[in-house]
């Protein structure tokens, strides 16, 4: 329920900040895409059905911002975060490194994706040079943002917990045995 | 991936294309919920943006303030230099206002100031609507009117045989004098021009098109801050993407890059000449006669649904009887 909540308060700070800001939000010069920073978030923290629907309502949000016919950025998002769950199979946190691969594929397929689509649907000519090379700069400003994120959260928690190992209730060694 | 993650995914891909493809008026009732829900969240990070750009202000203000003590600190030298950096960034954003002003121009103005005209043929503004792809397909097809040429009321063959056509269709034709060739604007900037004028209809040609065709100039900004008119005249030539082609410029004309490049029509029917878009590559080869330059187009909204034809009208002031 926590992790929910905290699913929801990303989706309407990022949809937010990101059309309130437009091109005043930069890092180094480069504009980050909030939306696909939340929506791996989304699919890294909740698993299943539930993370499908929120990165659909993620995009679905981002549809609406846009201006552009509602649905085609809700359905690039579902298929992106549909890949990234398909790709985690496991269940292990896919730790720093990994999880900003996570955002800039995630990002660069959702941007891209999207563009391609709006571009073929609505019969404009689409630049795809510019196209992919815009999706990777906010793929890669968006990694950017996610790295300082994890940074800033690790260093936060050390500082709340310092302990690292703490005492598992019995009823999870199953899952912590089988990972589900 | 479970069986319940795909029948969401399913779901999700089902709804988002429905909501594509389904009657606007239910995307529209989304469209505005969300964005009621997304309001209170706007206005916070807006007015957040600006209390914190002012106090940035104010705090560079108060640094840079001559009495206070971190200005006496400063290299004389750097502050000339900032100074410097900073005026020509005055002259920038002067020079884009004035651009920005110069093409958001009203009609009426337009208007006004074509009516004043003592000639013969004066150029006037009409504004027309971009029909939609359903009712432009509606209408080739005969669904609105077609009751045979024989009682007057079948439209132009030129139009309906563009039938699979990717052109769009205006609503004005032979009935608002509207004629071949007609500059189609939007604000200020040339944006196409009309392609076949059917009875009630006419198609248009987007400046982008493969086969569009139109008289252009360079603009060039000196140092000094003047305008240079007409020093390199061409044809700008749509390719079918989103640059343009602007041919026929000779390699002794000079050409840079950001150079406007304007309509230059041979008439002198327009008041002024309207803008095209802005040189974004200009290269001459060793052994070229001829630059090959590139032109940005003026941008287009996502969806056009209204824009103006200038029309050439006889002069009713001219006409009328004294």
């Amino acid at each position: 329920m926590f992790r929910q909540l905290i699913i929801a308060a990303l989706v309407y700070t990022s949809l937010v900040i990101q059309s309130g800001l437009g091109t005043d939000l930069q890092v180094l010069g480069l504009q980050p895409w909030l939306p696909g920073l939340g929506l791996v978030a989304c699919a890294l923290l909740i698993k299943g059905a539930s993370s499908l629907c929120w990165a659909g309502l993620w995009g679905l949000g981002v549809d609406c911002l846009s201006g552009e016919k509602i649905g085609v950025n809700l359905v690039v998002a579902t298929i992106v975060a549909s890949s990234l769950l398909a790709l985690r199979t496991d269940g292990r946190s896919p730790g720093l490194v990994g999880t900003v691969m996570y955002v800039l594929v995630g990002t660069f397929l959702w941007r891209g994706g999207a563009a391609i689509a709006h571009g073929f649907l609505n019969h404009r000519p689409v630049d795809f040079e510019q196209l992919l090379v815009r999706a990777l700069i906010e793929g890669v400003s968006t990694g950017g943002i996610a790295v300082s994120v994890l940074i800033i959260g690790r260093l936060v928690i050390n500082v709340i917990s310092p302990s690292r190992y703490s005492s598992v209730p019995l009823a999870n060694h199953w899952s912590m045995l089988t990972g589900e | 991936m479970t069986s319940q993650s795909l029948l969401a995914a399913c779901c999700l891909v089902l709804l988002g294309v429905g909501l594509y493809l389904g009657p606007p008026a239910v995307a529209d009732r989304v469209r505005g919920t969300i964005n009621d829900l997304l309001h209170p969240g706007l206005n916070l990070v807006r007015l957040s943006q600006k209390t914190i750009g002012n106090r940035l202000d104010g705090n560079v203000d108060e640094a840079h303030s001559v009495g206070g003590r971190p200005a006496d600190n400063r290299d004389v030298a750097e502050l000339a230099d900032a100074l410097a950096i900073a005026q020509e960034r005055i002259r920038q954003l002067q020079v884009r206002l004035a651009e920005q002003s110069e093409r958001q121009l009203p009609e009426q103005e337009i208007s006004r100031a074509m009516l004043k005209s003592e000639r013969l043929i004066v150029p006037s503004l009409v504004e027309v609507a971009v029909l939609g792809d359903t009712l432009a397909d509606k209408w080739r097809t005969g669904k609105l009117l077609d009751q045979g040429a024989k009682n007057g009321l079948r439209e132009n063959e030129l139009i309906l045989s563009a039938r699979k056509s990717p052109r769009s269709l205006i609503d004005f034709g032979e009935d608002a004098q509207i004629s071949t060739e007609d500059a189609l604007l939007l604000g200020r900037c040339v944006i196409g021009k009309v392609e076949y004028v059917g009875r009630w209809t006419s198609t248009i040609q987007l400046v982008t098109d493969a086969d569009y065709a139109g008289r252009a100039q360079l603009i060039r900004e000196t140092s000094d801050g003047l305008f240079v008119f007409g020093e390199a005249r061409g044809i700008l030539k749509g390719q079918g993407g989103p640059m343009c082609k602007l041919e026929g410029i000779p390699a002794e004309s000079s050409v840079h890059v950001h150079d406007a490049v304007y309509t230059a029509e041979r008439d002198g029917i327009l008041p002024t000449p309207l803008y095209y878009g802005q040189v974004v590559e200009a290269t001459l080869g060793p052994d070229d006669r001829e630059w090959t330059v590139i032109v940005k187009p003026a941008p287009l909204p996502t969806r056009l649904t209204k824009v103006q034809v200038l029309r050439t009208a006889v002069n009713p002031e001219r006409l009328a009887v004294k």
